[in-house]
């Protein structure tokens, strides 16, 4: 069910769309539908490559650093750009093979907080491993939501309040669909840690929906 | 007998791998019991469907957020754009 590109096992290749402008194909790439303009790149696209690269990687400094690098790489092959995607979609195609590279090379995210932190549900269950706090009835079609482009924000903040470590994991592995192991691999986690990390993403955003979106609900439905 | 916290985790771990014959039906036993963790397996499971589609708008829209580049790193950044 998942389709993104794996953000942990590309080749390192060009972005997509360089690879598919070679003119090996019958047609011959159009040109750009609009010329890029890479001084507008920053005001224009900056932020959404930021939070695209923060969701994924540790902290912040990391996460500048990939926009750096994907634009000067988007500036080398711009002449390559085939107008066929956005700009947007261009560019978070480079950032995805930075973000792999990075995972590939760097021993920057080994982990330096304590994982365990997360195993603690006190907040979550009693002593006797019952809900503090009952979940609620989402209504008898969560799904209309989606029709909702509120629902997303809602979504987007929700994930964005996670605690750093618990957004990576869960975004690796919803997102991007990348299996626990190679997870578990690349970031130094042990699997307890990372059924841990999983659980109480998912328990959290659950919460985060229910109280930002869900809320207003009746309990029947 | 789980508790909903064991549930819970379980749960969340059917998820991602599949799990032993014996956890797979202690676990159907715990939620045929326990309409809480009923709805915890209903609405962790719409926000796995909702995801895909969350992740398409995230390279397309815009949307509201509070994290942005600082204007510090956006200043450093045009400037590495920038031939000298």
């Amino acid at each position: 069910m998942h389709c993104g590109t794996d953000v942990l096992t590309s080749d390192g290749a060009g972005p997509d769309d360089i690879k598919a402008s070679r003119p090996d194909e019958a047609e011959i790439p159009m040109p750009p539908a609009r010329p890029t303009n890479p001084e507008k790149w920053v005001e224009t696209h900056g932020d959404a490559l930021f939070r695209f690269a923060l969701m994924r990687v540790k902290d912040q400094e990391i996460a500048e650093d990939l926009v750096q690098e994907t634009l000067l790489a988007a500036l080398k092959g711009r002449e390559a750009f085939s107008g066929k995607s956005s700009e947007r979609t261009w560019l978070i195609g480079i950032l995805k093979h930075k973000i792999a590279d990075h995972f590939r090379k760097s021993s920057r995210e080994l982990a330096v907080e304590d994982p365990q932190l997360y195993a603690d549900t006190e907040d979550l269950f009693d002593k006797s491993g019952h809900w503090k706090v009952a979940p609620r009835d989402w209504g008898g079609s969560p799904a209309k939501a989606l029709e909702n482009k509120d629902f997303w924000a809602t979504l987007g903040n929700c994930l964005e309040d996670l605690p750093d470590r618990l957004r990576q994991v869960f975004t690796l592995r919803e997102i991007d669909g990348i299996d626990g192991p190679r997870i578990c691999k690349v970031l130094s986690i042990s699997s307890t840690n990372l059924w841990v990390i999983l659980h109480r993403a998912r328990i959290q955003l659950r919460r985060c929906l229910e109280i930002n979106w869900f809320g207003g609900e009746k309990e029947s439905g | 007998m789980l508790s909903c916290k064991e549930a819970s985790m379980l749960l969340s771990q059917s998820l991602d791998q599949k799990l032993p014959l014996r956890k797979t039906i202690s676990l159907k036993f715990h939620l045929m019991i326990c309409y809480m963790c009923r709805r915890i397996a209903g609405q962790i499971g719409f926000i796995r469907q909702a995801l895909p589609t969350f992740a398409q708008m995230e390279e397309e829209v815009d949307r509201p957020s509070d994290i942005r580049l600082s204007s510090e790193a956006k200043a450093r950044i045009v400037s590495a754009l920038t031939p000298p």
